[in-house]
């Protein structure tokens, strides 16, 4: 069977490929993976893994951190306090249908349905834990006015110090790819269908966790990992020509476009030549 | 299995391949002496047409693909072997033809014919050819440069995939019978252009009635064949070389020049933003046909 | 494109006179005693050059090509311009069998040439041969290119006769021109006495009395008004029908 049976340009990358993939974008892109406070990513003694970003990222002045607020102590407004912390993701791999790279834990099933890849990745992450003496020597000001969420007098955040205690998760996720066209462009997205946090206890907690880190994946795929469908095609020479169209193949005859399928995925596309 | 997979059905290769064909000129301008006259050409040409096969041995088969001449300006230049005014014999000698005569008066001289044979249109019958994948690493790349910063200097490395022909056939120009036309009344004209103004009308009367048909001048200076129209062939076609330069430069075109299939290495995957683009290292790239489609295949580095 | 160089002497004399060679003219003469002859080239009563013939029975030369104009140093230059045009002095001996002739006629130039020969020895002066005034076994000859009506008279004898040449055939026709017509000259004239020929026909009068021979046009094709023909008409001329 041809690739172009019922098609007119095909796609594949496998999830050999894919993997490779993922980590050259997160040595070029190493601030999509690792986030921390300012004090936490100016500090290297305090990062709970050491990311290995390609020798350009420094050179073109690119960040190894997203640098994020710091996390508020609950109940201190006067003055507020602030944590530093980080969060990274430390490892990340991608399996397609079937499986065949890593297995899934049963809460997802075992192995994957069709049309259907996997994502493990582990996240390591730890908040700076501080002394109680410094906690001590933070002077108590006046309580500010609830009634006012901003103000002039409201007292500037205080961040304390304290050393990092790291932990890690492994993580594993369950997808399937659809195309959205997001700002004008037609892309391939991976829409998260489940997830499970390894050995976390208690249940609730680990709903919980899971929920956030749900949400933080499915926008992250959505904001940053959202591939423009002609790049899957290599810079294919038919997408730039003018009397050409090129669309993806309907339903029928390629039922699912993208598909994943054969430990790969693919895409499928339609010529149309204007005369 | 390889980590990537491109294919294009015979279709869509077809479609390349136009992209490929059009992006042929050619323009040159040259000449040579043969001997008993010379000739020179300006030429400026490009392809049109064509049809595509895809075989299971892995070659591309291009058939009828037109070459178009938009510009073909030939000119032949010749001694003309002139007007003879004949002598004649005065005192015969019975064994040996003539004691004493009165030689031959000859008149000659260079005469160039121009001839505008453009807008003519021959045909290469075939091309044979397998796809060719290379890495081109820009010689205009200095050797400390990073991908990214070769990138940035518009100097990046790439793959590149080639109709690499394994031959050329190129059909002889054809040329019709109203150029043999014209270039005879060219070759009178020139002729008669060739006496002098002050000339009086008789002598102009008999030196003219004195050459014999400009076929037979022509064949008698260029030893040739049948028709005008195959001497042009033969001179276009051999002796200008203009089949051998036409085979040249297409295969050149094909197999090194214009690309069906090109891309950056490393190829740039997530370039939004302000940050550095993602760049992702192609290996082991491989392009080949079947019957039905072009497949490329290659590795991620 | 350059023009052809024509030598303008060709078509600007529409007469002949054995006694003033032109282009158009030639004599040949046999000279069947050996010895040294010396001759002068002479333009009216003007001497151009001295030349020497060696008539020797030893001679493979069948027919002496003796060219006045170059041994009047008429002819144009041609090539290196170092080259002079003036004959070499090698350039000026010539030999031939005395069973052989000596031609003599003019390549190029206006012409108006006589040849007058002696014997080179000098105790003998007296002239063998003086081209103005032909006698027994000498010949001239003519070629005329001008299409219309000539007299032709022998100036040294009672001769008179008519000849006409005719109008070229279209161009491109590859024309040759018929054989020489042989006209007898007695001192009773000519024969034949009408000599009617095709342009640039070969005329050989034939010497059995004195001679000298003058063709002098009366009516050519440019007096006939319309005969002469314009560019125009001989571009019609050329124009014929081709197969495609």
């Amino acid at each position: 069977m041809a690739f172009t049976d019922n098609c007119d340009v095909f796609a594949s990358i496998h999830e050999d490929g894919m993997n490779r993939i993922a980590r050259h974008i997160m040595r070029q892109r190493p601030s999509w993976f690792n986030f921390a406070t300012p004090d936490v990513a100016a500090n290297r003694e305090l990062w709970c893994s050491n990311p290995r970003p390609t020798g350009d990222v420094t050179r073109f002045g690119n960040p190894i951190f997203t640098i994020m607020p710091y996390l508020p102590v609950i109940g201190a407004d006067s003055p507020p306090v602030g944590l530093g912390f980080c969060a990274q993701i430390t490892r990340a791999q991608i399996d397609f249908h079937p499986s065949s790279v890593f297995g899934l834990p049963d809460e997802l099933g075992s192995k994957l349905d069709e049309q259907r890849l996997a994502i493990e990745f582990q996240v390591c992450g730890g908040i700076r834990c501080p002394e109680r003496d410094y906690l001590d020597k933070i002077p108590v000001a006046p309580p500010p006015d609830p009634r006012k969420n901003e103000g002039r007098d409201r007292p500037p955040q205080v961040q304390v110090p304290g050393r990092m205690n790291c932990f890690c998760l492994d993580v594993f996720a369950v997808a399937h790819v659809e195309r959205e066209f997001i700002n004008g462009v037609e892309r391939v997205v991976g829409k998260l269908d489940g997830i499970e946090i390894v050995d976390v206890a208690p249940e609730g907690l680990e709903a919980n966790m899971e929920c956030y880190i749900r949400t933080a994946v499915s926008l992250y795929l959505r904001q940053k990992l959202a591939i423009p469908l002609k790049t899957l095609f290599v810079d294919f020479p038919l997408f730039g020509m003018g009397t050409v169209s090129l669309a993806p193949t309907p339903n029928p005859p390629v039922p699912h476009n993208p598909a994943v399928e054969e430990d790969q995925l693919k895409a499928f596309v339609t010529m149309t030549v204007t005369p | 299995m390889s980590h990537l997979t491109i294919a294009a059905s015979e279709k869509s290769f077809e479609q390349l391949f136009k992209l490929v064909r059009d992006g042929f000129t050619f323009a040159k301008s040259d000449g040579g002496s043969f001997g008993p006259f010379s000739a020179s050409y300006t030429i400026a040409l490009h392809l049109e047409k064509g049809t595509i096969q895809l075989n299971n041995d892995g070659t591309v088969q291009i058939k009828a693909l037109d070459v178009v001449w938009d510009t073909l300006l030939l000119k032949v230049c010749f001694d003309f072997p002139g007007f003879t005014i004949p002598g004649f014999c005065i005192i015969p000698d019975p064994w040996n033809g003539c004691l004493v005569g009165i030689p031959d008066i000859h008149i000659g001289g260079p005469i160039c014919i121009p001839l505008n044979l453009s807008e003519l249109v021959s045909e290469i019958s075939e091309i044979r050819a397998r796809l060719d994948a290379r890495y081109f690493v820009d010689p205009g790349r200095l050797p400390a440069w990073s991908d990214l910063e070769a990138e940035f200097a518009g100097k990046p490395n790439k793959w590149r995939i080639f109709i690499d022909p394994d031959f050329v056939s190129v059909d002889p120009i054809d040329i019709p019978a109203t150029v043999g036309n014209l270039f005879e009344n060219l070759v009178e004209q020139a002729i008669e252009d060739l006496l002098p103004g002050w000339l009086p009308g008789f002598a102009k009367d008999i030196l003219m009635a004195f050459l014999a048909p400009v076929v037979e001048i022509v064949k008698g200076v260029m030893d040739i064949f049948d028709s005008v129209e195959d001497f042009i062939q033969d001179l276009l076609g051999n002796q200008l070389d203009l089949l051998g330069i036409i085979e040249t430069i297409v295969a050149d075109h094909f197999a090194n020049k214009y690309p069906i299939y090109q891309f950056e290495d490393p190829y740039p995957i997530l370039t939004d933003g302000p940050l550095i683009p993602v760049k992702i290292p192609l290996r082991n790239l491989k392009a080949d046909v079947t019957s039905q489609e072009m497949i490329v295949t290659g590795d991620i580095g | 494109m350059s023009k052809l160089d024509i030598d303008p002497a060709l078509f600007a004399q529409s007469g002949l006179d054995s006694g003033a060679l032109t282009m158009l003219g030639a004599i040949v003469h046999r000279f069947e005693k050996p010895g040294e002859y010396r001759g002068t080239v002479r333009r009216g009563d003007d001497i151009e050059n001295v030349f020497y013939l060696s008539v020797d029975p030893e001679s493979p030369v069948a027919a002496a090509d003796i060219d006045l104009a170059r041994l009047a140093g008429s002819l144009p230059r041609q090539g290196d311009a170092a080259d002079c045009c003036c004959p070499k002095p090698a350039e000026t001996r010539f030999s031939v069998n005395p069973r052989g002739y000596a031609l003599f006629r003019v390549s190029g130039g206006k012409g108006g040439y006589s040849v007058n020969m002696r014997r080179a020895d000098p105790s003998e002066d007296t002239p063998v041969f003086n081209s103005t005034l032909l006698d027994d076994g000498q010949i001239f000859s003519a070629r005329i290119l001008r299409p219309g009506t000539y007299s032709v008279a022998n100036t040294r004898g009672r001769g008179r006769a008519a000849l006409t040449v005719g109008r070229p055939p279209k161009p491109f026709s590859g024309y040759r021109p018929p054989e020489p017509l042989r006209v007898v000259v007695t001192e009773g004239g000519f024969d034949p006495e009408r000599m009617d020929l095709q342009p640039a026909q070969g005329l050989i009068f034939e010497c059995r009395a004195p001679a000298r021979i003058v063709i002098k046009p009366e009516r050519t094709g440019e007096d006939r008004g319309g005969e002469e023909r314009t560019g125009d008409e001989r571009a019609e001329r050329r124009r014929r029908p081709r197969a495609e």
